[in-house]
């Protein structure tokens, strides 16, 4: 134990006469560490971290799927009416539980907000094994049809709107017309499952019975949903196939026999497909988080190459040491340990400063990976978190220990004390220098090449014109309190919502249509060009809209007319596509003027007009029909450039037409469309980072190495300057030499990318393709860093006086 | 009256750190003239290196003027300084100062490589076969430095010398890494050098070689006299 002490003293004692070296060890190695760290945790959380739900193997979500004469319609879609049978009718879970995922204003909170709101039936809890801080979570007396208004609410919740009050179960959560009583509050600890959406946090969880779907939709067996769900837990003895066909035939024995009272309903079907809360949470992120971690794995590959380099130059300066310790009878375990805990010295403090930055790492990636990769609220440093990287540290040290004892020539010790110093035993060997060399710029190059593909990528999506105005617009919903209206009345309404919103100071234009052009698989239905519904089908996103929707936002026509007031007015049976649908149905011209059939309906519209496409990021070609109606309370609202509608605004504007009427949503378009490309930047940002890092990474590593190489040969380029050589040919000589393990490094990492490409390629839908740009930029980078790594001490030598090359 | 190869006119050379300047050479005056086998010696500090690097163009003086062949070479760029070494100066160093990737032949090759004047392959090599064969050392054209013995590898260092006719050859210590076996041979085939025409000027402190050359100069404390002759003042 002495011994090491000693030897621990020793190594902290030298170590701080080369507090440089120390620095940039410790700098470079906790910079990737901490980035690897980060990353460990956060695969450690999505591929092996067993959810926090007691039996988690068992518990499953039903998903609907939708067949037409057996070609795939689509997934993850219930009808009411099927979901609550299941329910109710389902001896193959212990227990299950529905869900109906919703976004509400809580009118007696200050400021009125949104929150998210979930509504669901008293096994939820259970089958999550939810833990309360305060209260308790619904039981039978308020399941399926009992309607008992009470809620649950989630510990931020009561932290934030609540200010912790001890009170809360006397209080109430006020929601449209109805008061519900808070009977609970979750656990801070409560993990919520995110079977909906990335990144949704339910604020309050409501009983099932008091969801939004009217009378009519909980009715019906064909509608489907995205936001209702059916979970459960799978009884003993019960295997998923069993339940998965025992659901399928129940949901689908209705589903048809309604189906067939509708033209297009004559082969449809639908079937219950069972798949696990970790499939459903996880979902394709397994790839994502993968690459990711591969990415900062090449990167700490680098730095390990580097800080090879930086301890082998030690090794060769401390030369003169070993040979006094081999002189005295030290062997090489001797020599190792002096080594390795120099090293570990070394690598533990960058360990510790690697958890720090890789604490604060997880508030970045929350925030940037947000809705985009699960369960980041559940990442935390802790102990199997330190564990692991106590243990890579020891590891890495371990590595440099045996690599640099390895490389040192026992027998040229001896040697170097003969020639007072003056030998070469310890100079790192040029294959040494060239296998550094190779190794970091194919790994730099395979990395650059992979980021600047994802970065290009991104930044052309980030790029793309959006093909409508979305700046100065505002997207604003009305509030109305269940105020009911018939249909005369709700359209005097609008008419005198839309005057009202007009008569604002700065307001240019309010157009009343459901959503802006950013809002896709919101409302999809199917468009055909005959009846019997046999021919092309499309399914396009449905905006209901007026005649002023296209010019609120400059959405240009291609074809035809845009709609006529009175055709709003009358509702008149016209529409437009956009050129997807068009194209779809043979081109512009083959559907202007034609009559399409519109889901259930029996009568045909009429095609008046060709819109040109809009580009939603990530979405692809988005199929869109237009129809044009006054029918619901929200509006598209244009605004002079500095004009600024606020809520408060729209709010006083609102109470004075009637005091229960308040704003729903309030959305600035501009912002929405940048929330969609929020993915993107956020690319575009982490590889932007991983490529200065990976270049700086490499930069040092290879400027290193090939400074050491050159400022080894420094004598013989005295003596080739003695012997006539000018500083241009020795300069082509030392550029040439340096660009050979350069060279042949870029060629490993086109081999690499290659390979990984035609893998990729195969095995996997690539998302992303590399472009040949990226691979051009990679190496230029790659060529210019060496350059200059080999350009700056050969200059220092060549371009001066030959006799100090040669001192 | 022979034709003056080295001409060095009141040559200084001082050097310059934070807290002091160190005079190393003080005005020296030194005409080598074509065919001559000079010698300087003089004790450790004295100056000689100093003196070589300048005389070899691989450092300037602080002030003076130095002509080689008649051209004033006391203030040359870089690279012209690297075409006159090529082509007018060759160097023998005490450590050989061979190239241990290069092969014999290559190394002797170099200053013809680096040389203005465009060579021939065939010339080259005919160049080179020359002068190995004027160190007895042809049979070892394709060896590895590192494969040779001390003696050998000076008598390739002294082929390489003289392989581009250079007007000067520039010695140092010749004899200082061989035995006294090697190095009397060494010093033989530099006095046969110089009987073929060769100009030499030798720098060492071993006074029995120092008295082989037809003129031997003094160095110390950075003057330079020739020997049994009085110190002259600097200027």
């Amino acid at each position: 134990m002495n011994y090491w002490l000693k030897e621990l003293q020793v190594a902290l004692y030298s170590l701080s006469k080369r507090p440089s070296f120390a620095a940039v060890v410790i700098l470079t190695l906790s910079i990737t560490l901490g980035a690897f760290i980060t990353m460990v945790t956060l695969n450690y959380t999505v591929l092996l971290k067993p959810l926090p739900y007691p039996q988690q193997e068992r518990l499953f979500v039903v998903e609907g799927e939708r067949h037409d004469n057996g070609k795939f319609l689509g997934a993850g879609v219930h009808s009411y009416a099927g979901a609550v049978d299941a329910y109710k009718n389902n001896d193959k879970f212990s227990q299950s539980a529905l869900l109906h995922y919703e976004e509400l204003q809580v009118s007696n909170l200050a400021g009125i907000p949104k929150v998210f709101a979930t509504f669901t039936t008293p096994e939820l809890f259970n089958l999550l094994g939810a833990q309360m801080a305060v209260g308790r979570y619904f039981d039978k007396n308020e399941g399926l049809d009992t309607h008992v208004p009470v809620a649950v609410i989630s510990y931020d919740l009561w932290q934030k709107d609540f200010n912790g009050r001890a009170d809360v179960l006397a209080q109430k959560i006020e929601i449209g017309q109805v008061g519900y009583k808070i009977i609970g509050v979750l656990s801070e600890q409560f993990v919520e499952p995110a079977l909906y959406m990335q990144g949704r946090q339910t604020q309050i969880w409501l009983p099932f019975d008091f969801n939004s779907r009217d009378e009519q939709t909980r009715r019906n067996w064909i509608a489907g949903f995205f936001e209702l769900k059916l979970v459960g837990k799978l009884a003993t003895g019960v295997t998923p196939a069993q339940a998965q066909q025992y659901l399928s035939a129940r949901i689908n024995e209705r589903f048809v026999q309604e189906a067939k009272a509708f033209p297009w309903g004559q082969n449809v079907s639908t079937k219950a497909k069972l798949k696990t809360f970790e499939e459903v949470i996880i979902g394709d992120s397994r790839s994502t988080s993968l690459m990711m971690l591969g990415a900062v794995f090449a990167l700490l590959l680098i730095a390990c190459a580097n800080i090879s380099n930086l301890f082998l130059s030690r090794a060769a300066e401390k030369q003169r040491q070993y040979a006094i310790q081999a002189t005295l009878g030290a062997q090489k375990h001797h020599i190792f340990r002096g080594i390795f805990i120099e090293s570990f010295v070394l690598t533990l403090t960058a360990t510790v400063i690697g958890l720090v930055l890789s604490h604060f790492s997880f508030s970045f990636i929350r925030e940037y990976a947000d809705g985009h990769l699960p369960r980041l609220e559940e990442l935390s440093i802790n102990y199997i978190v330190v564990f692991f990287s106590v243990l890579i540290s020891i590891l890495i040290a371990s590595v440099f220990g045996f690599i640099i004892s390895n490389l040192i020539d026992y027998k040229a010790l001896n040697n170097v004390l003969r020639v007072s110093g003056k030998g070469s035993g310890l100079q790192i060997s040029a294959k040494t220098r060239s296998v550094l060399i190779i190794s970091q710029v194919a790994l730099a190059g395979v990395l650059l090449t992979i980021n600047f593909s994802f970065f290009k990528n991104s930044l052309q999506v980030i790029e793309q014109p959006s093909g409508f105005k979305t700046e100065n617009v505002y997207w604003v919903s009305v509030d109305s309190s269940g105020q009911q209206f018939n249909r005369d009345e709700r359209i005097a309404f609008i008419d005198h919502l839309t005057s009202e919103l007009d008569n604002i100071s700065g307001v240019n234009k309010v157009s009343n249509a459901i959503y802006p052009p950013l809002i896709t698989n919101n409302w999809t239905s199917i468009l055909t060009k005959d009846a019997a519904r046999a021919g092309e089908k499309v399914l396009p996103n449905v905006n209901l809209v007026d005649e002023k929707y296209l010019s609120t936002f400059d959405i240009p026509l291609v074809m035809g007319r845009d709609f006529k007031a009175e055709e709003i007015r009358n509702s008149e049976k016209v529409m437009l596509v956009n050129e997807t649908v068009a194209n779809s149905f043979g081109g512009a011209k083959s559907v202007l003027g034609k009559n399409l059939y519109w889901d259930d309906k029996e009568d045909p519209y009429k095609v008046i007009g060709i819109v040109k496409d809009v580009y939603v990021p990530r979405a692809g070609d988005v199929p869109q029909m237009f129809t044009g109606r006054t029918s619901s309370l929200s509006f598209m609202i244009s605004v002079s450039p500095n004009a600024n509608l606020s809520k408060i605004e729209l709010n006083k504007v609102l109470r004075k037409i009637n005091r229960n009427l308040r704003v729903g949503e309030y959305i600035k378009v501009d912002e929405a469309y940048r929330a969609l490309l929020s993915r993107d930047i956020a690319i575009a940002t982490i590889t932007s980072i991983l490529s200065l890092l990976t270049l700086l990474l490499a930069g040092m590593g290879i400027y290193g190495v090939l400074s050491y190489s050159v400022n080894l040969r420094t004598y013989e380029l005295g003596v080739r300057m003695a012997l006539g050589g000018s500083p241009k040919i020795l300069s082509k000589l030392v550029l040439f030499d340096c660009s050979k393990p350069v060279l042949l490094g870029l060629i490993v990492s086109v081999a690499f990318i290659s390979g990984l490409y035609f893998i990729a390629n195969s095995y996997y839908e690539l998302e992303v393709g590399f472009s040949y740009l990226a691979f051009v930029l990679a190496f230029l980078s790659i060529l210019l860093v060496s350059l200059f790594s080999c350009f700056i001490p050969m200059s220092k030598v060549v371009y001066n006086k030959p006799v100090r090359a040669l001192k | 009256m022979q034709d003056i190869k080295i001409q060095m006119t009141n040559i200084t050379k001082v050097f310059e750190t934070q807290s002091m300047e160190t005079h190393a050479l003080k005005g020296i005056d030194l005409t080598i003239r074509s065919g001559e086998y000079i010698s300087i010696s003089g004790p450790s500090g004295c100056g000689k290196s100093t003196l070589l690097s300048i005389l070899g163009l691989l450092d300037e003086a602080t002030s003076g003027t130095y002509m080689i062949e008649g051209h004033d070479v006391t203030k040359l760029s870089l690279a012209q300084s690297a075409a006159i070494r090529a082509e007018k100066i060759g160097f023998i160093f005490q450590q050989f100062n061979l190239i241990d990737e290069l092969s014999v032949f290559d190394n002797i090759a170099l200053p013809l490589q680096y040389s203005q004047q465009q060579y021939s392959a065939q010339e080259i090599t005919q160049r080179v076969e020359q002068c190995l064969e004027c160190v007895e050392m042809l049979h070892r054209k394709d060896h590895r430095p590192n494969m040779l013995s001390g003696g050998q590898q000076q008598r390739i260092a002294i082929a390489r010398a003289l392989v581009a006719n250079p007007a000067i050859l520039l010695v140092d210590e010749p004899t200082g890494n061989l035995d006294s076996k090697n190095g009397d041979a060494i010093m033989d085939l530099l006095e046969k050098l110089n009987n073929d025409g060769t100009t030499i000027c030798l720098v060492t402190h071993d006074p029995r070689y120092a008295d082989r050359a037809s003129i031997h100069y003094n160095l110390l404390d950075g003057q330079i006299q020739k020997a049994q002759e009085p110190l002259r003042e600097a200027v």
